[in-house]
């Protein structure tokens, strides 16, 4: 599955910058997210919980930031299982960031999310809605901390 | 000690089961079945409580997934086929629905004038023992498979459910309280092969009440490598079991693995099409153009929509379906809609999907190898919604769904869309993101000599062979606007009699 977007964040891009690369930024900007663990400056690992129907589950993931070239452009690998299946869930999202002017940022993501196992059976059907929404909520919550009041956060 | 059977029967699934108890019910008859998966002994709770049958699908190794591409974008999704007894019956929904007559007229259309509608019901019932219309001229009461709609119209049901039904109703939906009729449309009750809450597979309804024959021999965990072909007989049949290889003779052979694994079977014999054995290195005994061409499937595609409410809902097998067509000029119902159980994430809101089944195919797909590896995996080419004609009849439908839940008497249930987004082209959409329906059908086509694309007669014997036929999904020469399950039952069923009218 292969989604992609561009925003732009009313907050210049060395600020938009240094919260990406904020593992607890970043965790916080993520819906249902419980369990965050910091590794290192890179690294977290966090679990999601969900259910389909009667059935319900959790996603336990580790997020690493495997490539940055400030301030311009980051990749972040996210790789885990779900709880039921046993299934690998792999993702990675590519980000670059275009200042326009001081205080405006454009942020274009590309993420490609790679289901291995028995959880790609419900493929589309179930995992495409939720990874939008999730990618929705997150870009709005990220607005929202870096338009905010509260440096950084 | 070389053994010989009167009959082989090469897969033990939907159709194999069933010729199987049919063939060996005539005691000077001996039957071998041979069957690639397990037979497990008693069945796991996961194959045979129908509850269970999501994580059957999610968490058992009975599941064998053929990885298939969109054309659009090269992303994939899985074409699946149960690799156990049973075959598809046991791993499937347990939707125990009949070709229409539509679909049965188009066969006979293509040259098969033996597969009429009216030949063939008295063979639909006889497969089944209805349990909501044992009196009914279209209906049997003492075949070997329960059919039982655990839900029926006038019923209770949850607020959604009567809403939905309310709704479709409203718009000038029929009710069809039996979806087994020649033409269904409309609200109809779904029927399942499921008895007290336990999956009657063919190997419970059919195969159980055979073990014991001593003229039937059950092999499980043989996948069959090749069939030696010498002139136009099969000699022997090759197959693996215990590590170890083996072949067994029989004076007549029924191929019946299914639509991804048939034709694999027969490339791997030389039988198929000259020039793709020729790339794989596979001697020709038998030219036939159209071993896995033909392909048809059904794609499903999901609309999403915001969930307002929340409800507790029990349950993952539908209750009920919607059966429309896309425009009103179609000859049949082209379309399943079926609402689906919320996917519910916290921080996020609620989604409500709804699923849109169509249930035709206008242009066609492939099943191919990439090795003459017998235990390499076929692949498969679904070319799903790339006809426009298919892009546009699902495009209707999703317009036809949000007419549906965008009313006021539906909106506790369904807010607004969520997928596909307010930026996406609905024909683009659905092309980037469909999935199977699993009713895979058409790569051993049944059809006359003259047909290029033929690969068995209408007696199901493959051309050119003397004691060679096909019984499965494969054999279907377009694909049923139905779950293809008990199609696939009656084809075995009539490969029983065709056998025994042979001799």
């Amino acid at each position: 599955m292969n989604f992609e977007d561009r925003i732009t964040v009313k907050a210049p891009a060395d600020r938009v910058w240094a919260f990406l690369l904020d593992p607890n930024c970043i965790a916080a900007c993520m819906p249902g997210v419980q369990n965050v663990t910091q590794i290192d400056d890179r690294t977290f690992d966090a679990a999601i919980a969900a259910s389909v129907g009667p059935i319900s589950g959790k996603f336990s993931f580790r997020a690493h930031i495997v490539e940055s070239n400030p301030p311009t452009e980051m990749a972040a690998e996210i790789e885990g299982v779900d709880s039921v299946t046993k299934s690998p869930l792999r993702a990675h999202v590519a980000m670059t960031l275009q200042p326009l002017g001081a205080a405006e940022t454009a942020l274009a993501y590309r993420a490609t999310v790679q289901v291995k196992g028995r959880l790609a059976i419900l493929g589309e059907m179930v995992l495409r809605a939720t990874a939008t929404l999730m990618l929705e909520e997150a870009t709005r919550r990220l607005r929202a901390q870096l338009e905010g009041t509260d440096p950084g956060k | 000690m070389q053994e010989r059977y009167d009959v082989i029967i090469i897969g033990g699934g939907s159709a194999g089961c069933a010729a199987a108890m049919r063939l060996s019910a005539d005691p000077r008859r001996r039957v071998l079945l041979l069957e690639a998966g397990p037979d497990p002994q008693p069945l796991p709770e996961l194959v045979a409580d129908a509850s269970l049958q999501t994580r059957l699908l999610l968490e058992s190794p009975y599941v064998e997934m053929y990885p298939t591409q969109r054309q659009i974008d090269g992303s994939v999704f899985y074409s699946l086929a149960g690799r156990i007894m049973g075959g598809g019956s046991s791993v499937n929904v347990m939707s125990v629905l009949r070709p229409m007559k539509h679909d049965l007229d188009t066969w006979v259309a293509h040259g098969n004038p033996d597969w009429s509608y009216d030949k063939l019901l008295p063979v639909m019932k006889r497969i089944e023992s209805d349990q909501d219309y044992p009196d009914s001229p279209l209906h049997g009461s003492e075949g070997p498979l329960y059919v039982k709609r655990p839900f029926t119209l006038d019923m209770p049901t949850s607020e959604l459910g009567r809403a939905f039904i309310d709704r479709a109703v409203s718009m000038g939906l029929p009710l069809c309280p039996d979806l087994n009729v020649p033409e269904p449309l409309g609200v109809c009750a779904s029927p399942y092969n499921i008895k007290n809450g336990r999956r009657q597979s063919t190997t419970v309804a059919y195969l159980d009440r055979a073990r014991g024959r001593p003229n039937l021999q059950v092999i499980a965990e043989a996948p069959v490598l090749s069939l030696d072909v010498t002139g136009h007989r099969v000699e022997r049949v090759r197959y693996e079991h215990d590590g170890q290889a083996h072949t067994v003779a029989g004076d007549k052979v029924l191929l019946s693995a299914g639509v991804y694994h048939t034709p694999q079977i027969l490339m791997l014999s030389g039988i198929g099409p000259a020039r793709e054995l020729e790339r794989l290195g596979i001697k020709v005994v038998q030219a036939l153009e159209g071993v896995g061409q033909n392909y048809q499937d059904h794609a499903v595609v999901y609309m999403t929509f915001e969930g307002p409410t929340h409800f507790q809902e029990d349950w993952v097998v539908p209750r009920f379906r919607l059966i429309v067509k896309s425009d009103p000029s179609r000859p049949c119902g082209n379309f399943h809609i079926i609402p689906r159980p919320a996917t519910e994430v916290q921080g996020l809101t609620r989604m409500m999907p709804i699923s849109l089944h169509l249930l035709e195919q206008t242009n066609r797909g492939c099943v191919y190898l990439e090795s003459a590896d017998p235990r390499a995996l076929p692949a498969v080419e679904a070319n799903m919604l790339e006809h426009p004609a298919d892009v546009e009849a699902m495009t209707a439908a999703m317009r036809f769904v949000c007419d549906l839940v965008q009313h006021e008497s539906m909106q506790r249930y369904y807010g607004p869309l969520l997928q596909p987004g307010p930026k996406d082209d609905w024909g683009r959409f659905a092309r980037a993101t469909h999935d199977s329906y699993h009713h895979g059908v058409g790569t051993c086509m049944m059809g006359p000599a003259d047909n290029p694309l033929a690969v068995v007669d209408q007696r199901l014997r493959v051309h050119g062979m003397d004691n060679l036929w096909v019984a499965d999904a494969s054999i279907m020469p377009t694909v049923t606007h139905a779950n293809t399950n008990l199609t696939c039952i009656m084809i075995g069923e009539v490969a029983s009699d065709l056998l025994e009218a042979a001799g």
